[in-house]
């Protein structure tokens, strides 16, 4: 599934669930995506290998990708850190434990959603530090199908939608400021970004070509 | 309306722990080797549950927030 439909999700996920401080649904958030830290290796083996994006592929993006991270030991560990995190911040309506239980299943979704959504040649490693045993599913969507891309746009959707009416959405794990201009922005409230500008730009443009790369590196290399 | 709260919060619970299950439990029920394709259906099943429950309780979050 792409990267964007797993914030999507998870943070959709954290507002369902009732929590009320911002900063704990940004935690759960972020948990839901966490797994896909593993994408890193990709370019830093790219620059490792002197730009030979075919080794960087063969021998780190392959054997890399799904293995360390898309599994309950990951899931366990994400949830550790998501009680800790949330422990922190204003004491109103602290519930840390809550925030760890729901980390670590978001989490466990995600690798459920890559199952079914990353291709049959791209199997997870559930159990992974104790077993090696790799699990897919012949009938898992490619990355790039239409399934996968209609959840990512439907959740794109909702995203704006949910802006207007409720007053933030999952922008909130990137920027708290940055989602309450596009809430002011969905309800015709602002049009210009509040004062302060320069650094409020590169966030802005910075989310925007994440998103962008997120949706079409899978469409290019036809993952 | 806090009933159907409940039930829904119920029903979220069990997705989340559905998931965990098809991916955690499933995989060592048929000893990593068995053709899953015939669990298609509880797969996307368990998937559009959740993400059907997840809109309502936004909606229904989002009608508390308008009172």
């Amino acid at each position: 599934m792409q990267v964007a439909a797993h914030l999507v999700i998870s943070w959709f996920s954290a507002e369902a669930a009732g929590l009320k401080r911002p900063r704990d649904r940004r935690i759960v958030a972020l948990s839901g995506v966490a797994p896909d830290i593993d994408a890193v290796a990709y370019p830093a083996a790219y620059l490792w290998f002197g730009f030979d994006l075919d080794r960087a592929y063969a021998e780190v993006w392959e054997p890399v990708h799904h293995h360390y991270t898309h599994g309950i030991g990951f899931a366990l560990l994400t949830g550790g850190v998501a009680w800790w995190l949330a422990r922190a911040g204003p004491e109103f309506d602290r519930k840390p434990f809550t925030v760890a239980v729901l980390a670590c299943l978001v989490s466990l979704a995600h690798v459920f959603c890559d199952v079914i959504g990353a291709g049959p040649g791209w199997p997870v490693f559930p159990l992974w530090p104790i077993s090696e045993a790799a699990w897919s599913v012949s009938w898992s969507w490619n990355v790039s199908d239409w399934p996968n891309s209609a959840l990512t746009f439907s959740g794109l959707a909702m995203t704006l939608i949910y802006a207007r009416v409720a007053g933030r959405s999952p922008v909130e794990s990137i920027s708290t400021r940055l989602d309450g201009w596009m809430a002011g922005v969905t309800r015709g409230e602002a049009a210009t970004p509040p004062a302060g500008g320069r650094k409020f730009r590169i966030i802005v443009y910075g989310v925007l070509l994440a998103v962008s790369i997120a949706i079409v590196t899978p469409l290019i290399f036809g993952l | 309306m806090k009933a159907l709260r409940k039930i829904l919060l119920g029903l979220y619970g069990l997705a989340l722990a559905a998931m965990a299950f098809w991916v955690v439990v499933w995989p060592l029920l048929i000893d990593f080797d068995g053709d899953a394709g015939g669990m298609r259906a509880g797969h996307l099943l368990t998937l559009f549950i959740y993400l059907g429950v997840i809109a309502v309780l936004c909606a229904l979050r989002v009608r508390e927030q308008g009172r």
